[in-house]
């Protein structure tokens, strides 16, 4: 039987089943499993805010408001959130053609969130070494590390998709027409969403 | 000069050696191909965790029965649950969502064809992962060799303290990797739903089958990340020294109940969705009608998907949560009732007046309907607090998620295998034995399960590895002499398969005269499926294909 005769009618409409592309569709459907993930830890370490050890001096046990500095978080929330501000820079330069400009920005993003996770690690060699907060310390331990060890994977896993990418479009080995780029910059925002609320709950509301 | 002519030219007819075929399906990435895969895996699974069923039913027999000692039946159990969730139906439901929503929807492919091999294999393994643990478990402990906590697993059971050696951590790594695949598919196929449709084809004249797995998958994407991020916790906890699930140290073990069954409760409809999309195709087909309220029965998925993102609850009543929970639990698990009852009664109005065709696909979807209905009714009865309190954990429960996932979800799975089998491989499957399988498989079902309402009311509870009372003798007999029957029917259902490959009769297109594009393709279809992509016009292309003087689309 052929199917071509099922289009012999007229007054079809037109052919438009979504705004976005099949890969974009892709990517934002993966980013709301990413929502659904990053919920669950959230609440999870909202859950455990200020619970207690049993049969431990709550004083002398690290809480957030204890534990937990500014100061360098900071500098890194800047670095995260400017980041996302460059990457859209770089993908405004190369819409335009601007290839040389383009991989600069694209390179200052790749940097800005290498500097995140840097200072994410000095971060939490302050706290093992000098506030003797251990995963195993208590629950504030567990849940800390755990959602903020989650985002600084997914800063890490964006940091090395955006590295091949970089060196791909040095070697101009991608097509102009391909989402690669924006698909890897939605991402990337999101990432720095994510931080967003983190960076609220954990060292300002919880603190 | 050697010529063209004297090299060695293949035989281009000759049949392909065993070696090239299994590779030709192990580095496909056909949607048709990894729908098929997906379906043997689940049927070979469906043999482990029946096996396992089968000898839990043997130990029962009888009181003080010392076939299985207490460790091996909690190991069977847990792997009874966990196989037959994340390895059977799990994988038959992506199974023919891969093969049949392109087809459905009149494309070529799924949106990530590789991403699409990539969550089979990632569920296949994350089987194997599971079951290796009979290998691999035991270390260095003498611990238990099958992980033995219950598919669900309650902290703090899974605390070193309490499960040694290594049959959790592959029970947690198993089913975390499957549930990674079942992401994969999930957003393979909004994907797909959402950007692939034929021209013509508006969400609004999708087949109801495409539209119910569109919703279904809308729930792994919502149901399966919370569950990896607790397993994730478990580990944490089991190999890092956090205190998650804890309570010793500040953790919370019922931390865990709400985190898995934020996951479990969606899971539940994850798996009966596609036994209604599956219903919703083959009972139009088979009563010869339209289904009957194409808009409720939409919106009444749309409903039960939501709804049960907000019930998970209510299989913690027992937990003491405060009656305030217990309440808004109860009266958000009644909600449900409204739009599984819309869809019932569509169904049952679109079977009105037809002219009814008792084939075994439409066979097992009855089956499935009086089933289902069954187990939703005991449903509404456990979402009553007080009821709940009485018989929550004992068999009563048993009866009533076994009415639910295998009355319900697996007779309309298996629907959708004698409905489908024909376009999968060109050949019909046998009305004799389909028949003979049905009869055997209802009265094998209901000789299992009903009994298990009334040893759960006398008060025997799940998954005691004997007992003693007298009272209860009667109804465990009944269930295994239910188990064996329904054995017998599952022998004629793997025969019938089998069998039908080489000596079924031959199916042609459209061997039911259904309405849905995937009839209009050879059966089996080509690797590109259409020739020429469709225009659709109506929620039945096929029907306007077959009846140009009297189109859908004028009545729509």
């Amino acid at each position: 039987m052929s199917t071509g005769t099922l289009s012999s009618e007229q007054h079809v409409p037109p052919h438009q089943p979504s705004r976005l592309t099949t890969l974009e569709a892709g990517v934002v459907t993966f980013l709301c499993s990413e929502v659904a993930l990053f919920s669950t830890l959230i609440t999870t370490y909202v859950i455990f805010l200020g619970a207690e050890t049993p049969g431990a001096d709550p004083a002398k046990m690290p809480n957030p408001s204890n534990t937990l500095d500014l100061g360098l978080v900071i500098i890194n929330s800047i670095c995260l959130l400017s980041s996302s501000a460059t990457i859209y820079l770089a993908l405004k330069a190369r819409k335009r053609g601007a290839h040389a400009l383009y991989l600069v920005w694209f390179a200052i993003t790749i940097l800005l969130g290498i500097e995140f996770i840097l200072g994410t690690g000095y971060e939490w060699y302050g706290l093992m070494t000098e506030k003797q907060l251990w995963l195993s310390t208590n629950s504030f331990g567990s849940t800390f590390y755990t959602l903020i060890g989650f985002h600084a994977f997914h800063v890490s896993i964006g940091i090395l998709v955006m590295m091949i990418l970089w060196g791909v479009e040095a070697g101009r080995c991608l097509k102009a027409e391909s989402e690669a780029p924006e698909l890897v910059s939605w991402y990337w925002h999101f990432v720095d969403g994510v931080w967003i609320l983190i960076f609220t709950l954990v060292y300002i509301i919880g603190r | 000069m050697a010529t063209i002519d004297s090299l060695p030219q293949p035989d281009l007819y000759a049949t392909p050696t065993l070696t090239t075929r299994l590779h030709g399906w192990v580095a496909s990435v056909d949607h048709k191909q990894i729908g098929i895969m997906y379906l043997i895996m689940s049927l070979f699974f469906m043999i482990l965790g029946g096996l396992e069923a089968f000898l839990i039913r043997a130990q029962l027999w009888a009181p003080n029965n010392e076939l299985i000692g207490p460790e091996t039946f909690n190991q069977l159990f847990t792997m009874h649950g966990t196989t037959m969730i994340f390895f059977v139906l799990m994988p038959m439901l992506s199974g023919f969502a891969n093969f049949l929503v392109p087809l459905m929807i009149g494309a070529r492919d799924v949106a990530f064809p590789r991403l699409n091999a990539l969550g089979f294999w990632l569920s296949f393994f994350g089987g194997c992962l599971l079951y290796f643990t009979y290998l691999g478990a035991q270390g260095l402990y003498g611990a238990a060799n099958a992980p033995d906590i219950g598919w669900f697993a309650y902290a703090p059971l899974t605390s070193p303290a309490y499960s040694r050696g290594n049959a959790t951590d592959y029970w947690i790594l198993g089913t975390m990797l499957t549930g990674a695949g079942t992401i994969a598919f999930g957003v393979n196929l909004l994907a797909t739903i959402f950007t692939m449709r034929a021209p013509g084809m508006l969400l609004t004249k999708m087949p109801l089958f495409v539209y119910i797995f569109m919703m279904d998958a809308v729930l792994i994407i919502i149901a399966f990340p919370p569950l990896t991020a607790a397993q994730v916790m478990l580990l944490l906890d089991r190999y890092a020294g956090a205190h998650f699930f804890d309570p010793q140290n500040g953790g919370s073990a019922v931390l865990w109940q709400h985190l898995f069954w934020f996951f479990g409760h969606p899971e539940v409809y994850i798996l009966a969705l596609p036994a209604f999309a599956i219903t919703s195709e083959v009972i139009p087909v088979f009563a010869r009608k339209v289904i009957f309220g194409y808009a409720s029965m939409a919106a009444a998925t749309t409903a039960i998907a939501f709804i049960s993102l907000g019930v998970w609850a209510h299989h913690m009543f027992t937990v003491g949560l405060s009656d305030v929970v217990d309440t808004i639990f109860a009266a958000s698990t009644f909600l449900i009732a409204i739009p599984t009852g819309i869809k019932i009664f569509n169904w049952t109005a679109t079977l009105y007046g037809g002219r009814i065709r008792l084939k075994t696909p439409m066979l097992f979807v009855l089956g499935f309907l009086s089933m289902f209905l069954i187990g939703g009714l005991t449903g509404i009865m456990l979402a009553v607090v007080p009821f709940d309190w009485q018989v929550s954990d004992s068999y009563f429960l048993i009866a009533h998620f076994h009415y639910v996932l295998f009355g319900g979800s697996l007779f309309s799975l298996i629907a959708g295998f004698y409905y489908w089998y024909p376009k999968m491989t060109g050949r019909l499957m046998s009305e004799r034995i389909g028949v003979l399988q049905f009869i055997f498989t209802f009265v094998g079902f209901n000789l299992l399960f009903f009994p298990m309402h009334i040893s759960g009311l006398l008060g025997m509870p799940r998954r005691i590895y004997t007992y003693t009372e007298p009272g209860w003798v009667l109804w465990n007999q009944l269930s295994t002499i239910g188990a064996a029957v329904m054995g017998i029917g599952f022998l004629f259902f793997f025969y019938n398969l089998i069998r039908s490959l080489r000596h079924g009769e031959i199916a042609g297109d459209d061997p039911w005269d259904a309405w849905t594009l995937e009839w209009t393709t050879p059966s089996p279809p080509p690797t590109y499926n259409f020739e020429q992509i469709p225009t659709v016009r109506s929620r039945r292309p096929l029907w306007d294909l077959k009846h140009p003087d009297d189109p859908d689309w004028k009545h729509e």
